[in-house]
């Protein structure tokens, strides 16, 4: 049976080794982006509150409430486990002005209006669908106080020069579009960024400004070894979805699987991960 | 001056010391100046500032927590105290040790290593380098016995890090011998903290990599063998005080529950040989991982499913061979 979008899982089953990958993937795509808010050089002044939404085990959140101290960090995520982990980082790290609670994204969001100034997201796609997009906008924007920043970041695709990775991210965007989770009905890619501005705009945010990050990670770069570990990783814990769907019989995928690894491996092999982030305000009153 | 304010005294004798001033202001993530204010009664510092204070100083906290609560009686003492009445840096949260724990009891044997390595190295990063300053922390594990029955060398295996360094470091092809400090401590079979790149060379054979002004290495043990040791390195010179490597050491434990039993090996098994230098090893393992790639492709080709662990393992054990081969030809003809 068809995972029920309304009901807004995750494609990967919560596990262990998801915990690890999340717990992965957040600093290096902070890495690749050029740091926490390189659009706009790291300057936060007049920001003394921040909301992550999907913070996971809190590597955003915590980062933010190490490099500015006076900063009070909020991070939300639907997963207890999650939230029980980037509280015990935050007890560890001896941090007061990290908080994480545990908060379903695309439910009307436990803050008063205008709570922070500066809302963050990266990489929903995963779980929301074109039902509730608009929904969680235009809860950033009540949460938000007029004049305050919201910012998103999504991955379109990857890129690279591997017929094996191309297919099964392929295989990823067909699955997606076949769960109604995405803005693309054929499943050509993953069909959120170019939605997003329009979006962002219904939900009544203005000055929309956008920035594309191309991280490289091909053969002999620094960052080959972290997005090798994030593909090898993420296709197998999303494999039990793509064969819930029959999008492919698992010698298929595994057949791709392996041949992926190994063209990752070649001295020959390209791949760009193009993530765009979108920053806009709310209005002042 | 008042004696409710005599920890600003203290404090001020502490940081007298401009390198120790430094430090503090590092690990507190504020201005050097913000703490002369605190010393000279011109400004308070926030409560939260106050505990990573007293987590900065652990040689003088029990001096100086009761100082601080003759001028701030208000303090939350539970968030001060802890169950043994040492420093908590030094303590392993219990919530880290069920999530590894619950990784162990469910994660299949393919994905355990990675999977307990990535948790437990996120939240030793975490909690040894709480404020970003710069450390990378790896793995290397010993290398399967050579035809001779004996374990010849450990590899980098995994490694994770604080900007300077990458989020996930590159495995490269770099075995480490008898001649590395990481060898030195699996020869040892005890951590070993070397606290500053200035001090001490030429006692401990250390090669510091880029970045690295201190490093703490601790051995990974389970039934009195050796899988490997776990290498901290920071770029802040004598980064490893005692209550680090206390928990580099506790770390170090915990990673025991990421590997195999068949890859701990007694110590008598262990006769690391010399490794050439890593310019050397480069030049010859140029081509390792397209070496990877070939052995996978072939293997899709001919329908003979080969795990990425096998041709890892076969290529590495390759190397091993021509390295050591290269390096000591006398020895192994």
């Amino acid at each position: 049976m068809l995972p029920d979008p309304a009901k807004n899982r995750f494609p990967i089953e919560e596990s262990a080794t998801e915990m690890a990958w999340v717990q992965m993937i957040g600093p290096l795509l902070t890495a690749g982006m050029g740091g926490l808010f390189a659009e706009r050089s790291d300057d936060l002044s007049g920001i003394s509150t921040v909301l992550d939404i999907g913070c996971g085990p809190g590597d955003w959140t915590l980062s933010v409430a190490s490099k500015y101290p006076h900063i009070q960090s909020t991070g939300i995520d639907i997963s207890e486990p999650m939230i029980k982990d980037a509280n015990a980082h935050a007890r560890a790290r001896g941090f007061s002005n990290a908080h994480f609670r545990v908060m379903d994204a695309t439910q009307p969001l436990d803050f008063p209006d205008a709570s922070f100034d500066l809302v963050n997201a990266r990489a929903m796609t995963g779980f929301l669908n074109p039902q509730l997009w608009p929904k969680i906008l235009d809860e950033s924007y009540r949460i938000l106080r007029p004049g305050g920043t919201f910012r998103i970041t999504e991955l379109s695709e990857p890129l690279s020069n591997s017929a094996a990775t191309g297919k099964l991210w392929g295989l990823f965007a067909r699955a997606m579009s076949a769960t109604g989770r995405n803005y693309d009905p054929e499943g050509r890619h993953m069909g959120i960024v170019h939605q997003l501005p329009k979006l962002l705009r219904e939900a009544g945010f203005q000055n929309i400004s956008i920035r594309g990050h191309g991280i490289d990670y091909s053969a002999g770069t620094p960052t080959w070894e972290g997005w090798y570990q994030n593909f090898s990783v993420v296709l197998k814990l999303i494999k039990p979805f793509f064969m819930k769907l029959g999008l492919a019989t698992e010698e298929e995928f595994d057949r791709l699987y392996q041949q992926m690894l190994a063209d990752m491996h070649s001295d020959q092999f390209t791949g760009l991960a193009p993530y765009f982030t979108f920053w806009v305000t709310k209005p002042d009153e | 001056m008042d004696s409710t304010q005599a920890w600003r005294e203290l404090l001020g004798k502490i940081i007298a010391d401009p390198q120790e001033q430094q430090r503090l202001a590092n690990a507190l993530s504020i201005n050097s100046a913000t703490l002369d204010r605190w010393v000279n009664g011109s400004n308070n510092p926030r409560p939260y500032n106050l505990r990573r204070l007293i987590s900065a100083l652990p040689e003088q906290r029990d001096e100086m927590l009761p100082l601080i609560l003759l001028e701030f009686p208000d303090l939350n003492l539970d968030d001060f105290e802890t169950t043994d009445s040492h420093d908590t840096s030094s303590i392993i949260p219990s919530e880290f040790y069920m999530r590894v724990i619950e990784a162990c009891a469910m994660t299949g044997k393919s994905q355990r290593f990675w999977t307990v390595s990535n948790l437990i190295l996120g939240q030793a990063l975490g909690q040894l380098d709480p404020n970003n300053l710069g450390m990378a922390i790896t793995i290397a594990q010993c290398m399967p016995p050579s035809q001779d029955g004996l374990v010849r060398s450990l590899r980098e295996v995994f490694g994770r890090g604080t900007p300077p360094w990458q989020p996930t470091l590159t495995r490269e092809a770099l075995f480490l011998g008898i001649e590395s400090l990481a060898g030195y401590v699996i020869t040892k079979g005890r951590p070993i903290a070397v606290e500053d790149r200035a001090d001490r060379l030429g006692f401990y054979p250390v090669r510091w990599e880029k970045w690295e002004e201190s490093a703490c290495i601790a051995p990974i043990w389970f039934e009195e063998r050796l899988a490997g040791c776990m290498i901290e390195s920071s770029t802040q010179p004598r980064y490893f005080l005692p209550f680090r490597q206390a928990l580099v050491e506790r770390y170090a434990y915990l990673m025991m529950l990421a590997f195999d039993a068949q890859h701990f090996y007694a110590q008598r098994d262990i006769q690391l040989l010399p490794m050439p230098d890593r310019e050397v090893q480069t030049q010859r393992a140029v081509n390792f991982r397209q070496r990877i790639s070939d052995i996978l492709t072939e293997a899709v080709q001919q329908q003979q499913p080969v795990t990425i662990e096998e041709a890892e393992r076969l290529v590495w054990q390759q190397l091993e061979a021509e390295l050591l081969l290269a390096q000591s030809p006398v020895t192994h003809q």
